[in-house]
């Protein structure tokens, strides 16, 4: 028995910046692809219960539709009867009700953002992230197939969550006028401003202060910053502080922040930051979670962040896939399928 | 008007279409040209030839294969300010840019209250005689005379292919040139400076006293021919092209008309609700008193255009049938019958 | 970029403009004092003008069958728009085009159009005036969701990007076509999608969001401003009325519960929390504009009940631009 919940967004990879930057458009029938490929792999890797979160534009649903399931085992595939209204509140609410429904994995379609949302709807799930929206820090690039087979494996227990999985970093913001709390799994940066606007970021010459869970340098997005200045992985505790502006800038560095689109960034200091030592976020401005403008912050308003490695356990497909084949999973003797046996 | 001299230069209609678009072109920048084909490949009839190479591909556009996108262009270039020419490579095309030549381009300037001014010439080629079946051959100037809003114009001769062009394109309205596929090889004489002749004027081909014969394009060459033939019959027909179909000069058809009494219309169009119907409407209503027997209407069989050069030899009227055609309004029989 | 603070006024002070325009025209209708039919834009306010604050009037746009809202928010008066409405003679078209062709060249405005998808290949040759004479304009096609369905619109869109013609094409998918959900006529949910078979670039904004349509036309103009071609920018919106007329509710083909959502998301009561919040404009501000224009609505409504009807002689005038001289 194993149980594999696939969340697709259906806006990732559509966003302001395929125009003012130099984003791939990802379509509805180039995502569908992604989901049937997801699919089935996580059957091939033995899942053999598959929940569908709907989405506003059935992409999931009408993927699985058409799926030749003749894979000689039994698989239920479920599509939850979950609203799906078309904003980001559906990705969180799917992502909560797999965890009710006892998803032992779940796929996710979609770019830094989305995988934040299923954060926000399931703190601690055992994630597989596949990209499908534009930056893509968090989740890796990586065959739909093999991302759902990773997950399939570890579903059906053929390989254990904690051998394959790290615990991903968080970026928890609380506010003092009592809104509920917030995250990010990748950057939280505090930007001039007072509109969300198009919710895309490509202004250096806007930001103020950036905090980073993943500070690699080998990404695309605000998080670059952090990572070409002072890497911190995504694997090691704490994260980076840097901070914009103000009348001692100290340096430029050069970064991409948005695909095709490099900047000179000028900062004034850059800081480790230890895992849960709080960073007060003073308004006015707009604050940007994992590369979107979400929330505008009042003059004098507050929001305080730290970073605590509490999150999704990710799932890391190749040492996935390594370790069934280490067992020798897939090894079956000519004429004797190693699977699709009735026992 | 002035006719042509013997002495001047010859030049085929086709060469005299690209001449009038060549010095329009030299002389106002805001001319274009847009269609299919006609840039590097100069047009599958060669009527845009050279064109590109002497203005670039800036005022010599290919399009897409797109009819209605092609005729939207030119809507928006010429209430923008330009002076387009857009090309229907086929007059067949056109039903498939129908909502932009009907909807739009004659309709634009009256539904703005008259502040919209559409400069525009839609150009293509009409006519059988190609056995190119029934979608390339077809004549349906009858329904683009339908549409106010829109003047349409179809020469029968060189002279007039480049005079006519030359005044469409200076016209402040939309108007299709039609040109006849089997007259592109016409020769004939064409002044080499650029002259216009008048929209809405129609031209006395042959001067006649028995029978006023109305015809246009290909046919009023045929109907010359049958002239010729009838002449030595001692039946002395007057041959009148109107050369613009919208607006029709129903003036000097009437007054043709009173003069000799009797009069038929040949188009290659089917008879069926063509532009005969229409004229000899007209001209029972202003002449009636002065007509010796019914209007008669020359027109292909209400058929689409068939493929077989044995039946397309039947289909479109010429110089032997249009001279039966007129025997019989003059209730005369063949020589010999 | 973010919009200044002047430019936040000025949206607003459109978007208010077609609101009141559309709610008098709305009302009109009702009492039976506007013939033809009427198509309303109230809900999607936020996308005519979040693209238009962009535009001069040098710069050209077509419109749609849902029209007023266009021309309101491209410096469209209300004078003469409420005579066209009515069929009068001091009409924008002098009472020939109504409410679906009404226009005004002048201010760059090149028509409503009653046949869906026809104005972009008009949108596509105003671009090429645009490019041909190199004066840095921009030409922006409005169109629905339902107008990517027919060929036209395919048409355009093609030849734009072959030409490379600076052209924006501005979907307003407001969900129906007509009387028909976009879900029943289509097999995609963006209109985006289709932007990569033509090659050009394709972005979703959220329709009901002021700020964020201004902000992505503004950068979708200036993309096109600088010769780098056409885009498609999308969208999503909502119309709060029926397809024609002014009822809004208890409709057979949409749940009036879906209504209730889309105007919970008033494209104007947002912005106006918005721009009260930073202080660009107070409440009491903005419901002074209110109170101005309300006045020019009722000026307007006077003006076109009290001006002349056309007269029979006017019917064959403006078929054919007569020639000044005879060749």
């Amino acid at each position: 028995m194993g149980t594999v919940g696939i969340i697709t967004n259906p806006a990732a990879g559509k966003d302001i910046r395929r125009l003012v930057a130099h984003a791939s458009p990802t379509s509805d029938a180039a995502k569908m692809g992604v989901v049937s490929r997801a699919v089935m792999g996580a059957i091939d890797g033995g899942a053999t219960r598959i929940l569908v979160a709907p989405d506003r534009h059935n992409l999931s649903t009408r993927a699985v539709q058409g799926l030749d399931l003749d894979t000689g085992r039994s698989v239920v595939i479920e599509v939850l009867d979950e609203p799906a209204h078309g904003w980001s509140g559906d990705t969180i609410a799917m992502a909560s009700r797999l965890a009710k429904e006892g998803a032992d994995t779940v796929i996710v379609l979609g770019g830094d953002g989305t995988q934040r949302d299923v954060a926000k709807g399931w703190l601690d799930v055992a994630l597989v992230a596949i990209s499908t929206g534009t930056n893509n820090v968090f989740p890796r690039s990586v065959d739909a197939t093999l991302a759902g087979l990773a997950a399939g494996l570890v579903a059906a227990g053929v390989v254990e969550l904690s051998q394959v999985s790290h615990r991903a970093k968080v970026a928890h913001v609380r506010f003092d006028d009592g809104s509920n709390d917030d995250l990010a799994l990748v950057d939280l940066v505090l930007m001039d401003g007072q509109f969300t606007g198009s919710r895309a970021v490509w202004d250096p010459r806007s930001l103020r202060a950036l905090i980073a869970c993943i500070a690699e340098p080998a990404t695309v997005g605000l998080s670059s910053i952090a990572g070409l200045l002072h890497p911190v992985d995504r694997r090691s505790p704490g994260g980076v502080h840097v901070i914009f502006g103000g009348a001692h800038e100290s340096g430029v560095v050069r970064a991409p922040l948005a695909p095709g689109l490099f900047f000179d960034v000028l900062y004034s200091s850059v800081m480790a930051l230890d895992e849960g030592s709080p960073i007060v976020l003073t308004g006015p401005g707009v604050l940007s979670f994992d590369g979107e403008r979400d929330r505008v912050l009042a003059s004098g308003a507050v929001a305080t962040a730290e970073i605590r490695a509490d999150g999704p356990y990710v799932i890391d497909v190749d040492a996935t896939i390594a370790a069934a084949a280490s067992t020798n999973h897939f090894h079956h003797t000519v004429g004797i399928p190693a699977r699709g046996i009735e026992e | 008007m002035s006719q042509p001299t013997s002495d001047e230069r010859t030049l085929s209609y086709v060469m005299a279409f690209n001449e009038a678009v060549r010095q329009s072109m030299r002389a106002d920048e805001n001319v274009f040209c847009a269609g299919e084909d006609i840039g590097a490949f100069g047009g599958v009839f060669g009527t845009f030839g050279g064109l590109q190479k002497e203005f670039g591909s800036r005022r010599v556009v290919d399009t897409p294969i797109s009819e209605q996108a092609i005729i939207g262009l030119g809507v928006g270039s010429s209430v923008t300010g330009l002076r387009p020419i857009v090309d229907l490579m086929f007059m067949d095309f056109m039903c498939v840019a129908l909502d932009q030549i009907v909807n739009q381009t004659a309709k634009l300037k009256y539904m703005f209250g008259g502040k919209a001014t559409l400069p525009l010439t839609i150009t293509t080629a009409g006519g059988a005689g190609l056995s190119a079946a029934a979608q390339h051959s077809q004549s349906l100037e009858a329904i683009l005379c339908h549409i106010p809003g829109l003047k349409v114009v179809y020469p029968s001769n060189p002279y007039d292919m480049k005079g006519l062009m030359v005044s469409c394109i200076r016209e402040n309205n939309p108007t299709v040139m039609v040109k006849h596929k089997r007259l592109l090889g016409m020769s004939g004489p064409v002044p080499e400076d650029i002259y216009s002749v008048p929209l809405g004027v129609a031209n006395i081909l042959r001067p006649g006293t028995d029978v006023t014969v109305v015809s246009w394009g290909r046919m009023a060459n045929e109907s010359l021919a049958a002239a010729a033939v009838l002449a030595d019959e001692g039946i002395d027909c007057e041959v009148i092209d109107p050369r613009t179909l919208q607006p029709f000069d129903t003036a000097t058809v009437v007054a043709s008309a009173r003069k000799t009494n009797r009069i038929i219309v040949v188009h290659e169009a089917v008879r069926f609700g063509g532009l005969g119907a229409e004229i000899a409407a007209q001209v029972q209503e202003e002449a009636f008193d002065y007509l010796d027997a019914p209007v008669a209407r020359i027109g292909a069989p209400f058929s689409p255009v068939p493929f077989s050069p044995a039946l397309e030899k039947y289909y479109v009227p010429d110089a032997a049938s249009i001279a039966v055609g007129i025997r019989d309004v003059l209730g005369r029989r063949a020589p010999g019958k | 970029m973010e919009p200044t603070p002047d430019v936040l006024r000025d949206l607003h002070r459109r978007m208010v403009r077609i609101r009141l325009f559309e709610e008098a025209a709305g009302k009109l209708a009702e009492a039976a004092k506007l013939p033809g039919f009427l198509h309303l834009y109230v809900g999607e306010e936020a996308v005519a003008a979040g693209v238009c604050v962009n535009l001069t009037n040098a710069d050209s746009i077509t419109s749609t069958h849902r029209g007023h809202g266009h021309l309101v928010a491209k410096g469209g008066q209300f004078r003469p728009m409420m005579a066209e409405l009515m069929g009068k003679a001091t009409g924008y078209c002098n009472g020939k085009g109504g409410s679906m062709h009404i226009s005004s060249l002048e201010l760059g405005m090149l028509g409503a159009n009653g046949i869906v998808g026809a104005g972009s290949p008009i949108a596509v040759g105003a671009a090429f005036t645009h490019k041909y004479r190199d004066d840095g304009n921009v030409a922006v096609a409005f169109f629905g969701d339902g107008a990517t369905n027919i060929g036209a619109f395919h048409e355009a869109a093609n030849m734009a990007c072959a030409l490379k013609l600076p052209i924006v094409f501005a979907c307003e998918n407001n969900e129906y076509g007509e009387f028909t959900r976009r879900d029943a006529t289509m097999a995609i949910t963006d209109i985006v999608d289709r932007a990569q078979g033509y090659g050009m670039p394709g972005v979703i904004v959220d329709g009901m969001d002021a700020v964020a349509v201004c902000e992505a036309a503004a950068e979708a103009i200036a993309y096109a401003r600088a010769g780098h071609g056409p885009t498609l920018v999308e969208a999503k919106t909502y119309r709060f009325y029926n397809h024609h007329g002014v009822q809004n509710l208890g409709l057979k083909y949409r749940p009036d519960s879906e209504v209730e959502v889309w105007k919970q998301r008033d494209p104007i009561f947002t912005l106006e929390a918005k721009l009260a919040d930073v202080g660009v404009l107070t409440t009491e501000q903005c419901e002074a504009v209110w109170v101005e224009l309300r006045a020019d609505i009722a000026d307007a409504i006077a003006f076109a009940e009290d001006s002349p009807l056309p007269n029979k002689d006017q019917i064959l005038e403006d078929v054919y631009t007569p020639m000044a001289v005879a060749q």
